[in-house]
């Protein structure tokens, strides 16, 4: 490799920083560098970035150049920073700190001693170190992708490399000598010494030209005062959990942090850090018992603490062309409903309803008026139906969540509770379950034994998504905007059909009717169904894999990514629905008043509806509901009410093939005065309460038998008779 | 059988030279067992430098270290310069007169990782004896063993002959190091002290622990597998040697940096992966034919129904226990475990019976434990690994164990009380590992999810409060409650070495042949016809399918067959109906 010529690069450095600009929309010219060369100048900022899109843009090879070999630039550039920086300066500039005035005094004195018209620069003498009171550090280009830190090798030495991490360990911010000074005690000259490792050996005898030929002997004597320190901090970060492969143990990261980039984070952090990896030179006897090892460490450049949020974009930004295509293949919602806990066979109305929950419906805050678009879950069910199991997949699978029991097994419980610090004895807030899964889905096993505290606090948090706390002289309110996906056992074992819901799980309807859809999973023995089940199973163990299906499952992470781009839509729903949706909720009260229905009906599942077809639309990506959206969610809220209806069915409340009946009665009701109905309004209408076109050809056929009606040769109309 | 070569005289040096041809060598079971394994000995007993063997679990996995491969090394005063070999070496053997040129373009420098490796935790003492005696058997056929002490003072001799700046004055510490005395605690306060260095699982069983680089592959190992390594022995004492006040994390520093008389490193050459870790059959299982089998299962049946006080059914269950196997995983699924829970135990009238059952079974088993379940024990115990940031190292825990390592819960200790919170976490970990086999061990900031193959019997007076796969409420005979102490003296004269052998070997063939096992396609009917009578009949879900079809599997296997059979097929739906009877039965009387 050709040696790059470092004279040409500091040239292009250098015009570099006095030249680029950026042209405002106004047409001014905003000199980047140059302003803040000039805030350096006058001690106003201490820490310079130099943007590497910004070299990049100017002269390409050159921010190569740097991501290459990071140290020697950063030397380069704050030489010609050191150079170029007295131009700049525009004014007198009123000593910060006793390093200041121990610098001012140093060079007029060194003025002073010389001639007049000596052609010399008194800063000279002086280790530059000393002089600078500035700081360099390079900002990787945007489109650098942070490297695992599993991934950095031998090769990245020297290089700057951006990584990713949480912080495990920091250490306390010391003072790290810079440039030793020292004083004799023979001549008062003063010596000076450049560190640049962690360690130094202190100079005794005094080099000045004084004490050299007088053989006086000098000794120096450290000034604290006069040497330079910088801040110096220590720092650990360790893997993420989905880099570290299957198997192994997270790996780490030592950093060095100096001056501005200290105390940037704490233990605990999410953080990328963009820096220089070196190896650590050791002096003295660690370096003959080392011998063949050395430690490697990042010279920190950049802190960027990152929340979690902002992470979550960066994935979605990252779904390959390949799983969009996947993605928005016909028929993606099945798909993507399938695609939770694949292992759970069947109720695939349910794992729609969990997938909507995961994507949520969108906020709306009218004048103040705060209408929560998270979607509440409840699932009830006999002991033993994977209950638990969806829970457990849901909060594996929602980027943020937390998975508790009803009982709590803390003693803060699903809210907060104010505690008493054990070193200092203040009190302080510690958030439950509830709070810490702000912005996702809380889920909660056992909700019906939930204690009675938490229960009085949830209704707030379903409705409001707040939790107010007043106690122990503390009144705060907390965020908890959560989906609350619960799950609950009968109170007696089993489900009984014929007490209502309130009895069955021994929750007030106040608490029930929070939720958006609440399903009762049931087990019931049917021969096909448990003829392809113990297909699937055999299969399994006789194959050890999952038997090929239809609908290829999912990647977990493929979900994560396309679920978090769906939660960046924000769709509308437009004026013209209105109408359609109204009709809709005046159906569903006019039905509850009409038939013994085991649940209830309020204002509050026409929100639920809204928030559904909003759920949907997000899930197309589109910006506005259709539709088919809503018919959609009132399909859902249907089945949802069906599965706790249709136990009365069986239990022979109603003569089987009710479903014709049903379906009979609607068309009744659709044809009210009119003896002719159009059979594509029979079909929405019937599709919308949740029944299947060929239940509703059979029933029309029926009736046709029966004579009660006719149907027309194109099969479009029904008269009655 | 004779080794032409001889291995014992093998160097880094030489290794690197011919590399390919000593891992030819190495290929070789006859030449791979006669080097010598640190397991037994003290590693003082070995020489520096030279092949040995070590026989483990990775227990944790260090940040890789960057070392040189080649590096140049020049002659003070001259010009002259050579290149040394780094790999496989600590330390680089420099004369007084030469430095080591860190600084120099020709110097290469490489990555290698650095694993923690213990002795086989839960190791039971008779397979800890029979390893013992297979390898000082090998040993002495290598004529090693005599050698080797005497070998060491000659090395002695020769370091003080030929002196060097760093050596001299490390040579009196190795002297010290040595010394049996510098493995006892010192009174240094800053000094960890040494369990705590040895970090293991079961810290009442003490074993080995050493520090393994390994030079390629590294990823291909994983945390918790059992491998037998081959490498160099570095226990240079040097390597403990640092200044303590140069560092802010002292603890760390110790740590990684501990005593190499008392940990010693090996860099690895080349390993093996141990599919068990039963001395008496080695890495490929031959062991028995069908015939075999079928005689071993009887006499285990016999021993296990007197064990159980006259249940064959319970011992029945215990067998497919005993010999269960994870062999498929998807997600949340994991085929093949068979946690099982004895309950009904007649604690009343033998509070012993459950400390003598597992006495027998860890004569049967190359490795187990026994864990207390009593309040106080569950409150403090450590089941879950955790990583510690001040030491930079992962703490081992109790479920830290290598796959099919047994967990004996003993539950009849269970007491009414108050769990804190590392009880509820201790509960909840053991019950993680019977739904999914997996441990989720605590990196303090999150938690990683680790795999395990920990097959747990619990033993309890009722139904246990842990979940479990399979739970048979024993039936005791009553006379045999009454003559438990001489059942037990009769098992135990009754297992005379040939016998308990053959039932050892028994146990690790039938759970080898779990690969070999074939569900044929005309089984399916069957399968599912009876599945769907069972919905029929009464609540049945997928996982009692599965269940079903794994203890087919197992009670096929325990048979001594590989194939899926009708016959067995209504055995285990009997086995199963009887034991769901059992469970009505006892409700139905409560």
């Amino acid at each position: 490799m050709a040696r790059r010529n470092y004279d040409a690069d500091r040239e292009t450095a250098k015009t570099f920083l006095t030249e680029f600009c950026i042209e405002e929309a106004s047409g001014n010219k905003y000199f980047k560098y140059a302003e803040q060369l000039t805030k350096l100048a006058h001690r106003e900022q201490v820490a310079l970035y130099i943007d590497l899109d910004d070299v990049s843009e100017y002269n390409k090879e050159l921010a190569e150049a740097i991501i290459n070999n990071t140290r020697r630039y950063t030397n380069l550039f704050s030489d010609i920073v050191h150079d170029i920086l007295p131009t700049f300066k525009t004014r007198e500039v009123a000593a910060k700190d006793v390093l200041d005035v121990y610098i001012e005094h140093r060079l007029m004195m060194e003025n002073r001693m010389r001639l007049p018209n000596e052609q010399r620069n008194a800063r000279n003498k002086y280790p530059p170190e000393l002089i600078r009171r500035y700081e360099i550090y390079f900002k990787d280009m945007s489109e650098t992708k942070p490297v695992p830190i599993r991934e950095i090798k031998g090769e990245h030495i020297g290089k700057l490399v951006t990584v990713k991490g949480i912080v495990t360990r920091s250490t306390e911010v010391k003072p790290l000598m810079c440039v030793a000074t020292y004083t004799c005690d023979q001549c008062g000259s003063e010596t000076y010494q450049p560190v640049s490792s962690l360690s130094f050996m202190p100079v005794h005898l005094c080099p000045s030209e004084d004490c050299q030929v007088n053989k006086s002997g000098g000794r120096l004597y450290l000034q604290t005062r006069g040497s330079k320190f910088i801040k110096f901090q220590e720092i650990r970060i360790q893997e993420h959990s989905d880099q570290v492969p299957v198997g192994h143990v997270p790996r780490s990261l030592t950093i060095f942090c100096r001056g501005e980039n200290t105390r940037q984070t704490l233990p605990g952090d999410h953080v990328a850090i963009t820096g220089v990896f070196l190896p650590l030179i050791r002096s003295g006897y660690k370096q003959i018992v080392g011998g063949l090892l050395s430690d490697t460490y990042l010279e920190a450049h950049r802190i960027v603490s990152v929340n979690k949020t902002a992470e979550e974009e960066t994935a979605s930004s990252t779904l390959t062309p390949d799983e969009l295509a996947a993605l928005t293949e016909e028929d993606f919602y099945t798909k993507l409903a399938m695609s939770i806990a694949p292992e759970i066979y069947g109720h695939l109305d349910v794992k729609k309803a969990l997938l909507l929950l995961l994507v949520g419906g969108v906020d709306r805050k009218p004048d103040g008026m705060k209408i929560r678009g998270n979607i509440n879950i409840c699932l009830m069910g006999d002991p033993g139906v994977a209950k638990s199991q969806l829970l457990g997949f849901i909060s594996r699978l929602a980027p943020r969540s937390q998975y508790t029991t009803g009982r709590g097994s803390s003693g803060v419980g699903l809210t907060a509770a104010v505690m008493r610090d054990p070193l200092t004895g203040e009190m302080m807030l510690e958030g439950g379950a509830l709070v810490l899964a702000d912005k996702g889905v809380c889920c909660i096993d056992e909700f019906d034994k939930m204690a009675d505290f938490d229960r009085t606090a949830i209704h707030e948090v379903m409705e409001q998504q707040t939790i107010s706390i007043a106690k122990a002289g503390i009144m705060t309110t907390l965020n908890a905007r959560v989906s609350i996906l619960a799950a609950a056992n009968p109170a007696f074992g089993r489900y009984n059909p014929k007490r209502t819901i309130e009895q069955n799980i021994q929750l007030p309807a106040a608490l029930l009717s929070r939720f958006d859809l609440l399903w009762l999973i049931q087990d019931r023995p049917n021969r096909d169904n448990d003829l392809r089940l113990a297909k699937h199973i055999t299969y399994v163990h006789q194959h050890c894999k999952q038997p090929p299906t239809n609908v290829q499952a999912l990647d977990m992470n493929v979900m994560r990514k396309y679920i978090s781009l769906c939660k960046m839509k924000n769709p509308v729903i437009p004026e013209d629905l209105t109408d359609f949706i109204v009709s809709a909720y005046v159906e569903l009260r006019k039905q509850a008043r009409n038939s013994p229905d085991m649940t209830f009906t309020s204002a509050r599942n026409l929100l639920g509806i809204l928030r559904l077809s909003t759920a949907l639309a997000r899930l197309r990506l589109a910006n506005s509901v259709e539709k088919d959206d809503v018919k959609e969610a009132i399909r859902l809220l249907e089945m949802s009410k069906d599965s706790l209806n249709c136990v009365a069915e069986s239990r022979g409340f109603r003569p089987a093939g009710s479903v014709n009946d049903k379906i009979f009665a609607l068309i009744r009701e659709l044809a009210g005065d009119s003896k002719i109905v159009k059979i594509s309004d029979v079909l929405e209408k019937c599709s919308s309460k949740g029944y299947k076109p060929d239940q509703v050809d059979n029933c029309i056929e029926d009736y046709e038998a029966l004579n009660v009606w006719q149907v027309n040769q194109t099969r479009t109309k029904i008269t009655f008779i | 059988m004779s080794v032409n070569i001889d291995i014992s005289q093998w160097t880094p040096e030489y290794f690197n030279d011919n590399e390919s041809e000593c891992l030819n060598h190495l290929l070789q079971d006859a030449v791979w067992n006669t080097i010598p394994l640190v397991n037994i000995q003290n590693s003082h007993y070995f020489q520096d430098m030279r092949l040995v063997r070590f026989r483990g679990m990775i227990q944790d996995m260090h940040d890789p270290e960057f070392y040189f491969e080649k590096i140049e090394i020049s002659k003070v005063g001259t010009d002259e310069t050579c290149m040394r070999n780094g790999k496989y070496v600590d330390v680089i053997q420099s004369q007084e007169n030469e430095s080591i040129l860190t600084d120099s373009s020709k110097n290469v420098t490489k990555e290698r990782s650095t694993y923690v490796v213990i002795s086989i935790p839960g190791l039971n003492p008779w397979a800890e004896a029979l390893e013992n005696q297979n390898s000082t058997k090998e040993i002495s056929k290598g004529d090693f063993a005599s050698k080797s002490v005497k070998r060491t003072l000659e090395v002695e001799e020769m370091m003080e002959v030929d002196p060097s700046t760093s050596t001299k004055r490390v040579e009196d510490k190795a002297k010290k190091l040595c010394s049996p005395e510098s493995n006892k605690p010192k009174n240094d306060s800053n000094e960890i002290p040494q369990d705590i260095l040895l970090n293991y699982p079961i810290p009442k069983r003490a074993g080995k622990t050493c520090l393994l680089k390994i030079y390629n592959d590294s990823e291909t190992l994983k945390l918790n597998e059992m491998i037998e390594f081959v490498g160099f022995l570095s226990t240079h004492p040097m390597l403990s040697e640092f200044d303590k006040n140069e560092f802010e994390n002292d603890m760390e520093v110790q740590v990684h940096h501990p005593p190499a008389s008392l940990i010693p490193r090996i860099h690895c050459v080349s390993w093996k992966k141990l599919q068990h870790s039963n001395p008496m059959l080695h890495d490929s299982v031959i062991g028995f034919d069908d015939k075999n089998m079928y005689e071993a299962k009887k006499e285990l049946l016999l021993v296990l129904t007197s064990l159980l006080l006259g249940d064959e059914l319970a011992a029945e269950y215990l067998i497919c226990h005993l010999i269960s196997k994870i062999y498929m995983r998807a997600d949340l699924l994991a085929l093949g475990k068979f946690s099982l829970n004895i309950s009904n135990v007649p604690i009343k009238r033998r509070p012993e019976y459950v400390k003598e059952l597992y006495s027998i079974l860890e004569l049967f088993l190359p490795k187990s434990h026994y864990l207390e379940m009593s309040i106080s024990n569950i409150n403090e115990a450590k089941l879950i690994p955790k990583k510690n940031y001040d030491y930079n190292r992962l703490n081992s825990g109790l479920l830290q164990l290598s796959p099919n390592t047994h967990l004996v819960v003993d539950e009849t200790l269970l007491t009414t009380g108050q769990l804190n919170s590392t009880g509820v976490h201790n509960v909840r970990a053991l019950s993680n590992v019977i739904r999914n086999q997996k441990t989720e061990y605590d990196f303090v900031y999150y938690q990683m999810e680790y795999e395990c193959d920990i097959p747990i019997l619990i033993l309890s007076e009722e139904k246990s409060l842990l979940p479990s796969d399979f739970q048979i409420p024993l039936q005791p005979a009553d006379d045999q409650i009454e003559i438990f102490p001489e059942t037990v003296d009769a098992i135990k004269k009754y297992l005379k070495p040939e016998i308990l052998n053959k039932i050892r070997i028994y146990l690790t063939n039938a759970r080898h042949n779990s690969d070999k096992y074939e569900l044929p396609q005309g089984a399916q009917e069957v399968i599912e016809e009876e599945f769907i009578q069972m919905r029929k009949a009464k609540k049945a879900s997928a996982d009692d399918l599965h269940n079903l079809l794994v203890l087919a599997r197992l009670k096929c296997l325990s048979d001594g067959k590989t194939r899926f059979d009708d016959e067995c097929w209504k055995e285990v739906c009997q086995m199963e109906n009887i034991r769901k009877e059992r469970i009505e039965a006892l409700k139905n009387t409560n």
